[in-house]
């Protein structure tokens, strides 16, 4: 293959892995900014590394190993900041999450169905907390509502396309199989 | 303490963390939970997936600094914030200019009555009959990024200019048209005086002028000489301390210098290609300069601080893979997920180049990136054939037959691939092989073509928006800088 070849290969396979590998860092790193950031060293390290691309090994768990590097590099800078999970529990949820995250595709068109079947109030909620990114203070102050009813009520519609996601994967599992 | 088995507050934790207030105890009973029971993180993956499903999809900046929501679903092809602001500042050029315009027509308007009344009040200020009314000799027809000094007579667009009013532009460009025929470009900063329908003092600063054979005669007043075309188009500069020089582009100039009585006391020819200096007491021929490019000889073109050549497009187009023209204010590459796939042509006019191939050193393209994908490249490429197809097809072609487009530079190189892309700034790309084989060939120049590239494996294109070329007044259009070799 020739190089230009390899590199379009390359960034092509960067490109179809970065909603996977951002559920995969923000299962490790649970806050939305942070995860961002470490998506984008480990898009830096990715590139970086790109001489050592081998088109014909499969990517994802390759690229799940600069995510888990740059992971730890977070930890360590953040030891001190008590919001980050020790090493013992990133190791157990990494080596977890990698088959789960490599199914962002599926689970984002099964997610596409799922938030169909939810109500107009619910998707607006939604709405507020993902697309407007408002705090749930300030829904809960828009909607006169307390901010532990606006977190419950996320809470469960979170949980309901968790189900959802899970049993729409399962019966495109169920048919193929 | 909480009883390590009791996971009944595990909800109430998974809420703290996805909305983003987690306390530190929190977070260390989440760690807890999470360490010693297995069904705990099956849950909460599932759980951050759906949380990290709906950032990335739903969120603006969920899919990191520079991509656009497009990618992701069309629901959120281009979030209705991102139009209403792109439509906005191309209202906000619109009403500036009007209300600029507004302000100074008002202020005119103003000082048109405090004059009447103070010239009615005050007869002797009237010109007299035998004086005539004064004439219009020159008008600024179009103006550049100009910023105009307040003491200046004139200072917009379309301002006609009486005989004797001068012209303080502190930077940008001015075109003055002369009632002759005459255009000059002023190149701010400068100070330059309309004499008559044929003439202008230059006190400093730089021009060019262009002057159509029917108006051959037209000249140009400096402190210490005149410069007569004699049909042709010339730059002339003076500096601080009064010396001055000019530049022959096209044609030739007489050079008459003065003496202190304003007498002509040595008369030189200068040509086309050739550069003198007007120092006190002497004409001095100058060597054929690099510095042909200070000048800006039209609007479309200037000089940076580092002396080089910058060129805005002179025209562009995004069309999409039916042949169709998708202009929407932007130079699209690539497709979003439901529509068809874009590619952008940019042409750049380079007769108004000084320079010869070989005294090109370096010509980059420069792209103004408003949003893109995460990964990818956009392949620059020289268009090979015109834009338009012959036989009364207006349509633009697509660069989709491989062959027909000569790749000169692409954007996945290194230094140029974007990682991600960063939008909001300029990238560059190294196009100076097809600006030396333009300026060889003007007749081959057919401009640049913008394709987003396409993936090996999904066949999708890459995509990205660059910031239009609208108008030479809109911010950030693409550029072409051109450098020329260092003088020996």
């Amino acid at each position: 293959m020739a190089a230009d070849d390899a590199m379009d290969l390359l960034v092509a396979r960067i490109n179809e892995v970065q909603q996977g590998l951002y559920a995969f860092i923000l299962t490790l790193v649970p806050n939305t900014e942070d995860a961002r950031d470490v998506l984008a060293e480990t898009n830096l390290a990715l590139w970086k590394k790109r001489a050592e691309y081998d088109p014909r090994r499969e990517f994802w768990p390759w690229a799940c190993q600069f995510a888990r590097v740059q992971v730890m590099a977070f930890q360590k800078r953040r030891q001190r900041d008590r919001l980050v999970f020790g090493e013992a529990l990133l190791e157990k949820l990494a080596g977890e999450s990698q088959p789960q995250a490599a199914l962002a595709g599926p689970m984002e068109l099964a997610l596409e169905e799922c938030l169909g079947l939810l109500s107009v109030k619910q998707r607006e909620l939604l709405g507020q907390r993902y697309q407007q990114e408002r705090s749930i203070a300030e829904i809960a102050e828009q909607s006169r509502r307390t901010a532990g009813a606006v977190s419950d009520a996320l809470y469960r519609v979170r949980l309901a396309l968790a189900a959802c996601i899970k049993g729409k994967l399962a019966n495109d599992e169920a048919r193929r199989g | 303490m909480a009883d390590r088995r009791d996971t009944s507050d595990f909800p109430a934790l998974l809420q703290a963390i996805s909305d983003g207030v987690c306390t530190a105890k929190q977070h260390a009973r989440l760690e807890a939970i999470l360490l010693d029971d297995a069904d705990a993180r099956e849950t909460y993956r599932q759980y951050m997936a759906v949380h990290a499903l709906l950032t990335w999809r739903m969120s603006p900046g969920g899919q990191g600094q520079a991509v656009a929501a497009a990618t992701i679903s069309a629901d959120y092809a281009e979030p209705a914030d991102s139009r209403l602001r792109r439509a906005w500042e191309a209202c906000y050029d619109v009403i500036s200019n009007y209300a600029v315009l507004g302000m100074l027509i008002s202020g005119l308007f103003i000082t048109t009555i405090l004059l009447s009344l103070a010239l009615w009040t005050v007869p002797d200020w009237r010109p007299s009959e035998t004086e005539g009314r004064p004439q219009v000799v020159a008008q600024i027809t179009r103006t550049r990024q100009a910023s105009w000094d307040k003491n200046s007579d004139g200072n917009f667009k379309n301002v006609e200019m009486f005989a004797g009013e001068r012209l303080l532009l502190r930077s940008g460009l001015a075109e003055v048209t002369f009632e002759d025929g005459a255009i000059v470009t002023l190149n701010g900063p400068v100070e330059f005086v309309i004499d008559t329908a044929g003439s202008g003092s230059l006190r400093r600063g730089k021009l060019v002028a262009r002057v159509a054979p029917a108006a051959a005669g037209f000249s140009v007043q400096t402190p210490l000489a005149t410069i007569v075309d004699l049909g042709t188009e010339f730059g002339v500069t003076v500096e601080n301390d009064q010396s001055a020089s000019t530049t022959v582009f096209a044609g030739s100039v007489l050079v008459q210098q003065h003496a202190a009585d304003g007498t002509t006391v040595r008369e030189h020819v200068v040509k086309a290609g050739k550069s003198v200096l007007l120092e006190p007491g002497r004409i001095v021929a100058a060597k054929p300069e690099t510095s042909r490019i200070r000048y800006a000889r039209n609007l479309q073109t200037s000089v940076d601080n580092e002396g080089n050549l910058v060129l805005l497009p002179t025209a562009s187009a995004t069309v999409d893979e039916r042949g169709q023209a998708a202009w929407n204010g932007a130079l699209k590459t690539g497709r979003d997920k439901m529509g068809p796939a874009c590619a952008s042509f940019l042409h750049f006019d380079l007769a108004a180049s000084p320079l010869a191939a070989d005294e090109v050193e370096s010509a980059t393209l420069k792209l103004w990136l408003t949003a893109a994908q995460q990964f990818g490249a956009t392949h620059i490429q020289v268009a090979a054939e015109p834009w338009k197809r012959p036989a009364g097809q207006p349509r633009l072609d697509l660069p989709t037959t491989p062959g027909r487009y000569t790749a000169v530079a692409t954007s996945r190189r290194d230094g140029d691939v974007h990682i991600p892309p960063a939008t909001g700034q300029y990238h560059e790309v190294d196009v100076t092989a097809a600006v030396q084989s333009w300026l060889r060939d003007p007749a081959g120049n057919f401009g640049l073509v913008l394709q987003g590239m396409k993936s090996p494996t999904t066949g999708e294109y890459f995509t990205a928006t660059y910031r239009e070329y609208a108008a030479v007044s809109g911010s950030n259009p693409p550029l072409l800088v051109i450098e020329a070799h260092d003088p020996e």
